[in-house]
This record gives C-alpha cells, sequence and structure tokens, in this order.
C-alpha cells in the first residue's frame, strides 16, 4: 500500500494538468479549488474507511463529478469556456483521464509553465507545485489526524533499524545483524537491504538464507527460491521447515 | 546523523567494527611546537578531523570499500583516511 502523501503527489499533477488542458489555462485557481476539494475529500474518507481497493480510480471519479458539477453551476462556464470548447465537447461533459490524455495534459502543463511571460522566479514555483505537487502534502497532514497510521510501519521500521545500529555497535550477533537488516529492507526498501545482506555471509545459519529469500521475493523469485531452500536444508525443526516451506508456497 | 548510523550500522552488522567517535570542535585545542596553544584547529590548517572509526578489514581494499560509504564524501573536498593499526 502506498503511503497517502505518495498517492497525492502523483495524481495532484496529472489531474490539474487535465483540468486545464480541458478548461484552460487561465483556469488554472479552479482547476487547483477542485483537485483540492477531491483531495480533502480523499483525506478525510479514507482516514476513517481505510484507502478504497482502487484509490487512483476513486480520485478520478470524484474529480470528474466535482468537474461536471462546477461546469453546471458556475457562471464561467457561459462566459468563458463556451468560447473555448467545440461544440463535441460541450456534450460530452466528462473528463478524459485516459493514459494518454493524462501524459498530453501534463506536456501541455509544462510548456505553460516554462512559458517566457512567466517570470522565472514563478516558474520555478509554478513548477514546484503543479508538477511536482509540493504543498499537497499540508493538506494531507491537516486531515490524517493520526499520521502513524498510514506511515506506522515506515516510522517503527526506521526507530528500531536505528536501535539495531547502536546495538551492533555495542554487542554484534548474527541474530542482531538479521534483524537490523530486516529492518533495513522495511525503512529504505529492499534493494538497499539484498545489497547489505550479501555482505553478511552468515552461511551456516538458517534465518539468513530465510531473509535472503524473504528480500528477493517479488524482486528475483528464482533467486528467493534458491536462498529458501538452502534455509530448509539448514534448518533443525519440523516447525521452521514448515515455516519455510510456507513461503516456498507463495512465490 | 541517520546516514553515519546507517553506514556504521552497515559495518557493524558484518561484525566488522571495532570502535569510532565523532569529533566535536567544543573545547578542542592543538598544541604546537614550544607548546604553544591555540584554540580549535581552525586557522590556517586546511584540514580538521571530524572524527575516526575503527574496523576490523581484511585488506586495505576492504577498509576502502568501508571508508567509501562514509557520509561525509558527499561534501566536495572532504576525504577519509584509510590506516593500518594492526598487522597480519
Amino acid at each position: 500500500m502506498q503511503p497517502i502523501q505518495h498517492l497525492f503527489r502523483t495524481e495532484y499533477r496529472k489531474i490539474i494538468s487535465v483540468l486545464c488542458k480541458r478548461f484552460g489555462f487561465a483556469q488554472i485557481k479552479i482547476a487547483e479549488d477542485i483537485a483540492s476539494d477531491t483531495f480533502l475529500a480523499a483525506a478525510q474518507s479514507w482516514g476513517l474507511k481505510g484507502m478504497p481497493a482502487n484509490p487512483v480510480a476513486w480520485l478520478y471519479h470524484v474529480i470528474n463529478n466535482k468537474a461536471i458539477n462546477y461546469l453546471k453551476r458556475h457562471q464561467v462556464f457561459e462566459n468563458k469556456v463556451v468560447k473555448e470548447l467545440s461544440e463535441e465537447e460541450i456534450n460530452t461533459p466528462e473528463l478524459d483521464l485516459s493514459p494518454q490524455n493524462i501524459i498530453d495534459s501534463q506536456l501541455q502543463m509544462m510548456f505553460a509553465i516554462c512559458h517566457p511571460s512567466i517570470p522565472v522566479e514563478a516558474q520555478v514555483g509554478l513548477a514546484l507545485r503543479i508538477l511536482c505537487g509540493f504543498g499537497i502534502e499540508e493538506i494531507a497532514d491537516a486531515f490524517l489526524t493520526n499520521k502513524e497510521t498510514i506511515n506506522k510501519r515506515l516510522y517503527r521500521a526506521e526507530n528500531i533499524l536505528q536501535l539495531y545500529n547502536r546495538l551492533l555497535q555495542i554487542q554484534y550477533s548474527p541474530v542482531a545483524a538479521l534483524n537490523r537488516t530486516y529492518a533495513l529492507a522495511k525503512a529504505n526498501g529492499k534493494q538497499k537491504a539484498i545489497a547489505e545482506a550479501e555482505k553478511l555471509r552468515l552461511n551456516d545459519n538458517q534465518f539468513y538464507f530465510t531473509l535472503l529469500g524473504e528480500l528477493y521475493t517479488g524482486i528475483d523469485n528464482q533467486k528467493a527460491k534458491i536462498h529458501f531452500d538452502t534455509a530448509l536444508s539448514l534448518a533443525k525443526t519440523q516447525n521452521d521447515k514448515q515455516v519455510i516451506q510456507k513461503k516456498i508456497g507463495k512465490l | 546523523m541517520k546516514q553515519t548510523m546507517d553506514w556504521i550500522g552497515g559495518i557493524a552488522a558484518q561484525n566488522k567494527y571495532v570502535t569510532g567517535q565523532g569529533l566535536d570542535f567544543d573545547d578542542a585545542r592543538v598544541v604546537w611546537h614550544n607548546n604553544v596553544v591555540t584554540d580549535g584547529p581552525f586557522g590556517e590548517v586546511k584540514e580538521t578531523l571530524g572524527g575516526f572509526i575503527v574496523v576490523r578489514a581484511e585488506s586495505p581494499e576492504e577498509a576502502v570499500e568501508f571508508a567509501k560509504g562514509s557520509p561525509v564524501l558527499q561534501g566536495e573536498g572532504n576525504s577519509v583516511e584509510v590506516r593500518r593499526i594492526i598487522h597480519g
């Protein structure tokens, strides 16, 4: 599950771009309002009910409805947008949120932001806000009353990693080394952890190979299987063997 | 700080960390020829020591690999000096 902030950052800029392409760059303030309202709604709803199965589809569905509602209610449609829209576009109020249109819209947005008529400092600010999604975090933070609910695992992993970093300096043990590597995977990602795990060389330790198997699962399942098999050959108790078999089964 | 702890933790996880210490500039002094004493290692001295770490390495090459992970190297002009303490 992606942390909510990462999702907001990636989707915000796409949505803004599509709205601006549709309504015109001059309507950027309205585009931001619609996008911001949608993300506020998401933060509130998901904070209470949890993230939906398809969060991006949820966001796009709500954005579409808000855009249509806005068009229906506001004069701007009559005064400004109608002039820009073709006959065909007026009859299809839905937003085109297909991948191709998202890409086209973002490209158009980049050119608009980098237009020479906009002062350079403003260009940077706009680029950061619109293209990179900075600023949206404040909204996410304000409404996710317990950030740790979303980032709990990340936060805990980071703390545990520091703990094991210090522990290993005072007293080395293979168990601490393995636990530290696991915490590293949770805090900094599997790739970094794999690089460090390979250096541990605890070649007579079943848990070492179980860890390697876990780290490679989803990244290189062939290697994962090899490591789990080695762990199996080193495992002594029936319980341990069953645990490893389960992991192999999940590959 | 986190980067330094992660770097040292990585060495410690390989059971190759012996000891180490970051070196503050508080209360630093330099004692020169003729017992001249100055406040801290500043002024004409171009380089100053930020800390040290003692590791167990099989070879100078391995020690160099450890040194490469030091976060101080992200600063242009910074360096990590690798010296051998014990032979064999």
